[in-house]
């Protein structure tokens, strides 16, 4: 019996230290989750600026070539924002401007007064009055009329446009005096068309322009306004101001292309396309 | 006036018309130097000008000018501007001055014509000394000219 109650008591003392030591292994413990790290992938952004990661180069003619500020702000407002770099008409386009600006040629202004001068000492006499120079009128008007083409025209039909506009009035010049009999303006206006394709149109245009049809008379009314904002400068028409005669290399610019970004160019207008 | 064209923007010259006959338009420029400096105008140059034409470039031919307008029948055929002719108005014979321009057109000029220019003449010289376009008259171009013209409005077309 003594056994009994030795084995009962061990067993009691066994369930009593348990009971007080080993409590708190009853009770669950709180499942400890292991925290992941969540790697957050950046979106990438898709409206990438054109021109910031890829710069495209495209064959231009350099800004330096032309002298003036007009025939440098025609060449980016038309040619470098529509891209219209196809050939034959991105050479002709360049090579009128770059002509233009080095034979350069006066016209009498229409609110001048002449007076006649009269140099005893010498025995010079001259008229003086006021001008203006053809390069400025003829600049203001593509300038002008490019605005009013360019969404009612398709581009091959604005770019006949265009030349025309810049041959229309070369007979004005009177060095082109000195390669033909009888100046004409389609005379004077096919030596620079040999290379281009549609070289009929733009003769036809000159001539529609000329004879003043409705579809094409606002060009002649935009080249008379041009003459109400125009410089105009002191002339006088004795022998020592006549420039020089026009040589035959004078009307081929010897000037040469090159691979450029467009973002080179200030393009002012707002009608620059993505070429992407 | 050549040197004070090119010379300096304060010191340039100033052209001032005055109609002396308004029937055949002639008119007097003269040409101002003022100095800035000192505040003073000085005469350069006087020229006679009939209907946008130079008759005279210098002193010296202007004042030739008014002495035969002075003289008038009492000049002869000496006369360097005007010759004395004789016409017929009215069945009655009338002397006058002659001067043909370089655009073909012939002016004749009466006699109280000839003294009113002189006179008015005289009143445009009054309050300036001549020293100065006595001393330092210069050789002018026809590039001054223009170049004096245009910067004095003068080729306007109002200003015809």
């Amino acid at each position: 019996m003594i056994e009994l109650y030795f084995v009962l008591l061990v067993l009691a003392l066994i369930i009593v230290i348990k009971l007080t030591f080993f409590r708190h292994k009853i009770v669950p413990e709180p499942e400890i989750v292991e925290e992941k790290e969540v790697i957050v992938i950046p979106k990438r952004e898709h409206n990438i600026k054109v021109g910031s990661y890829c710069k495209v180069r495209y064959s231009y003619y350099l800004p330096s070539n032309f002298k003036s500020y007009q025939a440098k702000e025609l060449y980016t407002n038309i040619i470098v924002a529509n891209l219209w770099i196809k050939e034959p008409f991105h050479t002709v386009f360049t090579s009128i401007l770059k002509f233009l600006e080095e034979n350069n040629d006066c016209i009498k202004s229409e609110s001048t007064s002449t007076i006649k001068i009269k140099i005893a000492k010498t025995n010079e006499s001259a008229n003086a009055y006021k001008v203006y120079s053809i390069r400025e009128l003829i600049f203001t008007t593509v300038a002008d009329v490019y605005k009013q083409i360019k969404d009612e025209y398709s581009a091959e039909d604005a770019q006949i446009i265009l030349l025309a506009i810049l041959l229309f009035n070369i007979d004005l010049l009177r060095s082109m005096s000195s390669l033909f009999d009888d100046i004409d303006s389609i005379n004077c206006a096919d030596i620079f068309l040999d290379k281009f394709d549609n070289s009929k149109k733009v003769l036809y245009v000159i001539k529609q322009i000329r004879q003043g049809t409705k579809q094409f008379n606002f060009i002649n009314i935009i080249f008379q306004n041009s003459k109400k904002f125009a410089t105009e400068f002191p002339y006088e028409d004795s022998q020592t101001s006549q420039k020089n005669l026009l040589t035959l290399s004078n009307y081929v610019p010897n000037i040469k292309k090159n691979l450029i970004n467009s973002d080179e160019f200030y393009v002012t207008s707002s009608v620059q396309k993505v070429f992407f | 006036m050549d040197d004070l064209i090119f010379k300096d923007e304060l010191n340039r010259p100033e052209l001032t018309v005055v109609p002396l006959n308004n029937k055949h338009e002639i008119s007097l420029l003269r040409a101002f130097e003022i100095d800035t400096k000192t505040q003073k105008k000085y005469m350069r140059n006087v020229v006679f000008m009939i209907q946008n034409e130079f008759i005279t470039d210098n002193m010296a031919d202007s004042v030739l000018l008014k002495e035969e307008l002075i003289l008038f029948e009492k000049g002869d055929e000496q006369n360097t501007f005007f010759q004395l002719k004789s016409r017929k108005i009215k069945e009655s014979h009338i002397l006058s001055l002659s001067l043909t321009l370089d655009s073909g057109k012939t002016i004749y000029i009466s006699k109280s014509q000839a003294r009113a220019i002189v006179s008015l003449w005289n009143m445009a010289m009054m309050g300036y000394s001549f020293a100065r376009i006595l001393e330092f008259e210069t050789q002018q171009t026809i590039q001054s000219w223009t170049q004096a013209l245009y910067e004095n409005y003068l080729l306007e077309l109002e200003n015809k």
